[in-house]
């Protein structure tokens, strides 16, 4: 069995972010990234895979700037086998990223393909739902536990209120919430031996997708900053307040 | 503009996020096609029947959207 594990590259969430001055985007310059965090736990789940037997070859794969070779070697520094870069200068969005994996997914054939629910940047929760619309793969989104047979993958959901237990059929697409596991820190050893690791670089134009944005962003911009609050004398105070100024009581 | 909403309900009651919904339909245009698919679901259009300027509603009710999985949802809404 074939896992392909799509990865994105974001700031890295230790990060405080800030919008560029003119809050066209958020500012990016002189930034630490990393893996999503999102994507590594499923990495992780798919290296586990591997590991219990249940799978011979973990891909990892991901669409951006040259830049993001440094995320795929990390991945491969986890256990992937190899990695593929699609190699873009723009800033997709998320229906021209799942465009793309979905041809990835033409060519690799994966039986299983495992995402991150949502990236810590955008917060779309979008790329794996729009992936199993194209591709018509069956989809377990919010994941919190796996679990593997011949022909299909029973997935534990968390949903509002509780939990939910799916059966797919094999191709399937999972994306995986906090709770699924807890990844592992690359070791020395092994970020040396992801050096010599096979990585394609492929350019987005050889893939034939139209990656044209549907959507414009027209600002990012910081939370408005919340007054301090204050500290009251007396009941008669306290009351009057929530009376006259927050206008909670009648 | 016409605006279609898709009800999120338990097959017996609307979620209150429904509402929200319509609300901020209302905001943008005033036809508002609401669907409701499920199983069973006379109660849920019975409520959705109360709601204040839905143009219309679309019932879809059949076993398969029982336990309104993606898959057998979203090749109708693009149908």
């Amino acid at each position: 069995m074939k896992i392909l594990v799509p990865l994105k590259r974001v700031v890295d969430y230790n990060v405080k972010v800030r919008p560029l001055p003119d809050n066209t985007n958020v500012d990016l310059n002189n930034v630490k990234m990393s893996v999503n965090p999102f994507c590594e736990i499923a990495l992780e789940e798919a290296v586990r895979i591997k590991e219990a037997g249940n799978a011979e070859e973990v891909i990892a794969v991901t669409v951006g700037k040259s830049e993001s070779q440094e995320q795929l070697r990390t991945a491969l520094a986890l256990g992937a086998d190899r990695a593929i870069l699609v190699e873009t200068e723009s800033l997709l969005e998320p229906l021209a990223i799942a465009k793309v994996i979905s041809k990835v997914v033409e060519e690799e054939k994966p039986d299983l393909i495992i995402l991150g629910k949502q990236a810590i940047d955008g917060d779309n929760n979008q790329t794996g739902q729009m992936l199993g619309a194209l591709l018509d793969y069956p989809q377990a989104t919010n994941a919190s536990e796996v679990l593997l047979d011949d022909t299909s993958v029973t997935v534990t959901r968390e949903i509002d209120g509780g939990l939910q237990t799916l059966k797919l059929n094999k191709p399937a697409i999972v994306t995986t919430d906090l709770r699924l596991n807890e990844p592992r820190y690359a070791s020395l050893p092994n970020i040396m031996k992801a050096k010599k690791k096979e990585l394609t670089i492929k350019n987005i134009s050889e893939l034939g997708v139209d990656v044209e944005p549907r959507t414009e962003l027209l600002s990012v911009e910081l939370p408005p900053s919340r007054d301090a609050g204050i500290i009251v004398e007396n009941v008669d105070e306290l009351v009057d307040k929530l009376k006259n100024e927050a206008k909670v009581i009648g | 503009m016409s605006i279609l909403v898709i009800a999120e309900h338990d097959n017996a009651n609307l979620k209150g996020a429904t509402l929200n919904t319509v609300a901020a339909a209302k905001e943008i245009g005033s036809d508002i096609t609401l669907l409701v698919a499920g199983s069973d679901t006379a109660s849920v259009i019975g409520e959705a029947q109360q709601l204040n300027g839905i143009t219309k509603i679309l019932s879809c009710d059949n076993d398969l959207y029982k336990n309104y999985l993606a898959e057998e949802s979203c090749c109708f809404i693009s149908f």
